[in-house]
């Protein structure tokens, strides 16, 4: 059986791994147990949640000289740079383009009013950054049981933004009780639908410049979709993401799986890895689970981005013990249950149990609680990776994708020169 | 009729699963039924959600889980685990042991009854009767069966009698050898579809194996689907009964169909509850052709003398591909196979 | 008295709305009496709606509390009369485990018989063949009438029952302080948390219903009533593995019986003495001892998902201080006549008892209280229905789930886990909810495996539509969540509610639920920055004033 690069997981790390794998020519296999973070998160490229006036760069140079085991302080600034741009230019080429800078984070409302800094985002959003002036109108629908204008606006009135909300009204459809994020990107991929909600926007949208809508502009063409809009309404339009499942998200993993497929890549969803084999200090089998019997693949390289905690890759039981669901690598994890979490759910240092994850060198590779490397051929990505609680640092896209690509490339080098010793 | 499935210990415990479900909703968001109609409220909804609310001594709930088609794009997509199509087909399975089977289905369920009914030297004769409007309206009215939905043909021949006609002209079998396989060809092949049939056999004696055409049954997934658990488990049996003796000569049985093998390998132990050692020998046993040929290659037993094809085929995956351990056909043979890379 | 800006006059002052007030505010009005009733939070915000569910059939107490066994049997069957829509017929079995005396058995079954509960032995066959996830190796089964109620939506029946007969209930009124004249009682000081304003009731009669808090109430008037209060915590498991209540066969002991009500099967309890009804909190090791007890019923349940874990206090009661633990106090109820034992009249504390002889023991009270006022109208709350239910039919678990259906709502659900139709919030906020707990307690919203999750938000969102000018407050801390005229009631009202929320998820996440809460934090953290938005609320608690004695653990409460 032919040795192969496989990627377990299928989320932004372990696609943007697969990605440099199948650029690489390496022609990966992406295993994962099912979709996952794409479709949880809203879609924007977070490096680092910085607020105010300080450069993101800055932001970045400083916790990287600071932690030295972060796994941003592992990439280095250049590396962070060259993963990010790849991202882009992937979803450049996919007519999905995202905008932003490492200079300053822009800052986009949320469903909730809140204002969120993000680095990158789709183009599809970037209207609703608030250092922008002007009035807001923000506008949703009441079947949708998962965005409110009125809450959005009113907290954002409060933080001082000139805003209006507005719920509109649904144009006939076969769809009459169940509407879901899904539903209404169907509808918003059909361009009568488009004309009919843009003639009530233009209707109520007054002195509002940029209108803010629920982020289901569709899945088949949303910057067309949004185009469409601002045509109709004269204003710029925004998206807002909102409860999952996220469109946005579907959006990339549809990108991502194009990209990697049309490259010579394959993700094969539905197959969870649960066991692996290998000698002092190569990985070289994994098995993944399938019906009667597993599926044993052979292993040149591995990445192993299993999501940590949200992805399933950290599994956790009742006596406080924590590992490793795929490839049974120590984790680095708070002892005892005891320490795991924080008296308030909104506590500002996070839960020390969510920043559990590998411990690695500065190539991605996973060490053991001496410090040994354990295999030469693997590498960790994303939030599988300890050293850092992505979610309270606002980083989870950014250091997915980063650190995924990163790893991806370095794999892809080893695979390399594993072919040609090998042969 | 009431089928009472045997005691799941946890780990084999389908309804343990729906504990792993975080909500995400990623289900509903693949799931191409709820995509359609407002009358399915979505995997999420009807599986793991439902389930919590349904007692088994008490009447069931809801009907609305009755529009699961089954396909299983749920389980594949579920991030942790949720055997959200297990769930709906034992919930299924109550309806129907409390309001009995409505007549599309229990003719349905039927592939082998109805395809030895229409197929053969009258096939002709049967499919030009269903595609008459009249006749459609009627079975529309009759059974429900919607007049525009496509039907498939019934071949003018069955796979068994070709196979069978082929062995009485070469006197034996075409080839000899000591690595034997079953192929199980499942109703769509033998009635509908009789060619898929000849090219395994063509492509497994090309490798050498001896092809045994072992009496078989309906692998029983149309019964399970439709909640017909009783019969469902007696087409099993049936199969243990003609599969397992051959298993324990050492003889794998490979399908292909891939709904039939995953059948055979894990839908009808898990939703019967069946976990004997007959009924895992013949799953462990069991192969989708991909799968087989896969390990064959694996073992540098397969031959790769491929012609290439200058035309590109559309493909259509499986979703019962997802569990079998091929992957589906692509992410199979894309690194070794010319035609599909 | 400062602030007194208001009297009101009344007959009868009930404390306390938990079941045992709101069955006494009840059996009161239906005498015709005059009556009005205090709650220092939401109704059953106290021991009431933090119990386990179980329905006694009485078999618990056989061997050790025959009185309380009998009583236990006798408004069992009275309960199901008159409440059926809160009560499902589970039935409960006493399981001899390999761990369990054999000999037990036995004298379990003869002690029922003489405590008149009604018991019958079942083969281990039939036991396991209606419950096939209960442990093989039992080797003695006997079957009781043990049931689960709803002690909220029953205490909102009973509440609106009461109103209805011309009772007033009002809840978050705190009483301050207790009025004395000479040798009797004559008032009550109560603080109405959500205006601040001060009232004084004036009542002939005062009842003490207030349980676990009973003591602190009778402190009030400078009389003793030593009641122990006994933590017992428990935990919510995901879903229903079995559905019949399962006792282990054994005398009465700490995490023995597995109850299935709703959607969950709760397993409890332990029983530890607190000296304050309001301070105390969750130990890891009263939360490990429960789960792998858990797997002597139940083979694997360590492995099942948990999905919530809280700790009750029970009104336990003794004459005298003792020294005997809390387990062998009697579970049966006490009335104190404060006029016979303390000389002071106006004033009648009732403790002691359990959820399933609430109406028993209002009866008794209010007995004494209506001869006293001179009312000779007896009591008939064994007969008279409570409102609200379908003809005599009582609850099933599939019954919200068949509602959804047969209303097509399911597209309406704000609280998906839980099937809480935007219907139903509408009508708790309306109903005058203060915050999304109370919502929690009349409608399940957020009970379910997510925890909020999703519906969180949801509910927040339509608050602000429903009542846009209604400021969520939170009777803990005798204040209000949001600031006067502060614009961000759904802010608040999602940090409380997610806070109360993780409050029971802190000490059994792990598995599963550990992987929904990284979803959760996902969701309100990551996609909609609740931590970025102005708190506009009070200064939370300092982090490490926490009542336990594993200071990184949350604990239930928090010092108020």
């Amino acid at each position: 059986m032919t040795e192969r690069a496989i990627v377990v997981g299928a989320g932004l790390a372990g696609l943007m791994g697969a990605l440099a794998l199948t650029e690489a020519g390496c022609r990966p296999l992406v295993l994962a147990k099912g979709l996952g973070i794409t479709h949880w998160v809203g879609g924007t490229l977070d490096v680092l949640g910085t607020t105010g006036n300080q450069s993101l760069r800055v932001a970045l140079d400083d916790l990287i000289a600071n932690n030295p085991d972060h796994p941003y302080a592992k990439l280095g600034i250049s590396e962070i740079e060259a993963g990010i741009a790849r991202f882009r230019a992937v979803m450049q080429q996919a007519h999905y383009p995202y905008a932003g800078s490492l200079e300053r984070n822009m800052i986009l409302p949320t469903a909730l009013g809140a204002l969120r800094p993000t680095a990158y985002a789709p183009i599809t959003m970037v209207a609703g950054d608030m250092r922008q002036g002007g009035e807001l109108l923000i506008a949703g629908f009441h079947e949708l049981r998962d965005f409110y204008p009125p809450l959005a606006a009113a907290n954002l009135r409060e933080q001082g933004v000139a805003v209006r909300n507005v719920y509109l009204e649904l144009p006939p459809s076969a769809k009459r009780l169940d509407y879901s994020t899904r539903t209404f990107a169907f509808f918003f991929d059909d361009p009568d639908f488009r004309q009919a909600i843009g003639r009530q926007l233009r209707e109520v949208r007054g002195k509002a410049t940029r209108i803010g809508l629920p982020a289901v502009l569709g899945l088949r063409d949303p910057v067309e979709a949004v185009a469409d809009l601002q045509r109709l309404t004269g204003a710029q339009i925004f998206e807002i993401p909102t409860l999952p499942p996220s469109i946005p998200g579907m959006r990339l993993m549809n990108i991502f799986r194009r990209t990697i497929e049309a490259a010579g890549g394959r993700v094969q969803i539905g197959s969870t890895v649960h066991r692996a084999g290998g000698n002092a200090d190569r990985l070289t089998h994994l098995y993944s689970e399938a019906a009667a019997h597993d599926q044993e693949h052979r292993v040149a390289v591995a990445l192993l981005a299993t999501g940590g905690i949200a992805g399933g890759g950290i599994g956790t039981d009742y006596t406080g013990r924590v590992w490793d669901s795929a490839l049974d690598l120590p984790l680095h994890a708070p002892a005892g249950r005891e320490g795991w979490f924080a008296s308030r759910f909104l506590h500002r240092e996070g839960h020390p149990i969510f920043a559990a994850g590998v411990a690695t060198d500065d190539q991605l590779r996973p060490l053991d609680s001496a410090g040994n490397l354990v295999y030469e051929n693997v590498a960790v990505a994303g939030m599988a990776l300890a050293g850092s609680d992505p979610v309270q640092e606002r980083s989870v896209t950014g250091l997915t994708v980063t650190t995924g690509w990163h790893a991806g490339n370095l794999l892809a080098r080893a695979m390399q020169a594993h072919l040609e010793t090998s042969n | 009729m009431t089928y009472i499935i045997p005691t799941d210990h946890i780990e084999l415990s389908l309804e343990q699963s729906l504990d792993h479900c975080i909500k995400c909703n990623i289900c509903t968001s693949a799931c191409p039924v709820s995509a359609v109609t407002d009358k399915f409220p979505g995997p999420k909804y009807v599986g793991p959600q439902a389930q919590r609310f349904r007692q088994p001594r008490q009447p069931t709930p809801d009907e609305s889980v009755d529009y699961c088609s089954g396909c299983r794009v749920c389980n594949q997509v579920c991030p942790t685990g949720v055997r959200i199509a297990e769930l709906n087909g034992r919930a299924r399975a109550k309806i129907v042991q409390q309001k009995g089977l409505p007549l599309r289905n229990r003719i349905l369920g039927h592939a082998d009854i109805l395809g030895m009914l229409g197929s053969g030297p009258l096939a002709p004769l049967a499919n030009t009767m269903l595609s008459l409007a009249p006749v459609r309206y009627l079975t529309e009215q009759v059974m429900g069966i919607a007049r525009h939905a496509p039907l498939p043909a019934f071949s003018t021949y069955t796979f068994r009698s070709w196979f069978k006609r082929r062995a009485r002209k070469q006197g034996r079998p075409s080839i000899l050898s000591n690595r034997k396989v079953v192929y199980f060809h499942g109703c769509a092949t033998n009635y509908y579809e009789p060619w898929v049939g000849k090219a395994a056999v063509e492509v497994l004696e090309h490798n050498g194996f001896e092809v045994i055409l072992a009496e078989q049954n309906c692998c029983g997934l149309p019964l399970l689907s439709n909640g017909a658990f009783s019969q469902a488990h007696n087409y099993h049996q049936g199969n243990l009964r003609k599969l397992v003796p051959y298993v324990k000569q050492g003889i794998p049985v490979v399908g292909t169909s891939t709904s039939c093998t995953l059948t055979l390998k894990e839908e009808a132990p898990e939703l019967l509850g069946l976990h004997d050692a007959d009924v895992n020998l013949l799953a462990e046993h069991t192969y989708d052709i991909f799968e087989f040929l896969r390990i064959e290659h694996a073992h540098g037993r397969l031959r790769t003398d491929f012609k290439p094809l200058d035309r590109t085929l559309p493909y259509h995956a499986p979703v019962s591909c997802g569990r079998t351990a091929s992957g589906d056909l692509r992410s199979m043979c894309w690194n070794w196979c010319p035609v599909c890379t | 008295m400062q602030n007194t800006t208001r009297q009101i006059q009344t007959d009868v002052l009930v404390i306390g709305g938990g079941a045992t007030g709101l069955g006494t505010v009840r059996d009161l009005a239906m005498r015709g009496i005059r009556t009005v009733l205090v709650e220092k939070g939401d109704l059953t915000h106290g021991t009431t709606g933090r119990y386990h569910g179980l329905l006694h059939s009485g078999g618990r107490y056989v061997v050790k509390d025959p009185q309380s066994a009998t009583e236990c049997a006798e408004e069992n069957a009275i309960l199901r009369r008159i409440m059926p829509q809160y009560i499902e017929d589970t039935s409960g079995f006493f399981v001899i485990t390999p761990w369990d005396d054999p000999d037990y058995g036995d004298r379990f079954l003869k002690a029922c018989h003489d405590t008149r509960v009604p018991v019958q032995e079942i083969s281990v066959e039939e036991a396991l063949r209606r419950e096939p996830v209960l442990n093989p190796k039992i080797s003695r089964v006997f079957e009781v009438p043990d049931g689960s109620a709803d002690s909220f939506m029953s205490a909102y029946g009973i509440a609106r029952s009461a109103t209805q007969y011309g009772a007033s209930i009002l809840n978050y009124h705190f009483v301050t302080d207790l009025v004395r004249e000479g040798d009797r009682i004559v008032a009550a000081i109560v603080e109405d948390l959500r205006t601040g304003e001060h009232k004084r009731i004036e009542a002939t009669y005062i009842l003490n219903t207030a349980g676990a808090w009973a003591g602190k109430i009778a402190q009030l008037a400078d009389l003793r009533v030593n009641v122990m209060p006994g933590k017992g915590t428990m935990i919510a498991m995901n879903h229903r593995m079995v559905n019949t209540v399962i006792n282990r066969c054994k005398l009465p002991a700490d995490g023995d019986i597995l109850v299935p009500i709703h959607t969950v099967s709760v397993i409890g309890t332990t029983d530890i003495h607190v000296l304050d009804p309001d301070v105390y909190g969750i130990e890891p090791d009263e939360v490990t001892f429960l789960m792998e007890e858990g797997e002597k019923m139940i083979p694997g349940f360590t492995r099942y998902r948990a999905l919530r874990a809280w700790a009750g206090v029970r009104p336990l009661y003794r004459e005298e201080s003792s020294a005997v633990s809390d387990r062998d106090v009697s579970r049966a109820y006490k009335l104190l006549d404060h006029r016979k034992r303390d000389g002071v009249d106006g004033f009648i504390s009732i403790v002691g008892g359990k959820w399933t002889t609430y109406r028993l023991m209002a009866e008794e009270i209010v007995d004494i209280v209506a001869a006293r006022l001179g009312v000779s109208t007896p009591c008939r709350t064994a007969q008279e229905v409570i409102p609200g239910g379908e003809e005599s039919k009582l609850y099933w678990l599939g019954h919200n789930l068949a509602h959804v259906e047969a209303d097509d709502s399911y597209g309406d659900l704000l609280c998906e886990c839980e099937l809480v139709t935007r219907k139903q919030v509408v009508q708790a906020i309306r109903g005058g909810a203060a915050n999304l707990d109370d919502v929690r307690r009349e409608t399940r919203l957020g009970m379910g495996p997510c925890q909020g999750g999703f519906c969180t938000y949801r509910a927040a969102a339509l608050w602000g539509e429903v009542k846009p000018d209604a400021v969520p407050t939170n009777a803990k801390n005798n204040g209000k969540l949001a600031q006067d005229g502060a614009g961000m009631p759904g802010t608040a009202l999602v940090r409380h509610f997610l806070q109360e929320r993780w409050k029971g998820l802190t000490s059994i996440m792990w598995g599963d639920q550990l992987r929904q809460a990284r979803l959760d934090q996902l969701i309100y953290v990551d996609t909609l920055g609740i931590d970025l938005l102005p708190e506009h609320i009070r200064p939370p608690q300092p982090e490490n004033e926490l009542v336990t004695g594993h200071p990184a653990i949350a604990t239930e409460y928090h010092h108020d």
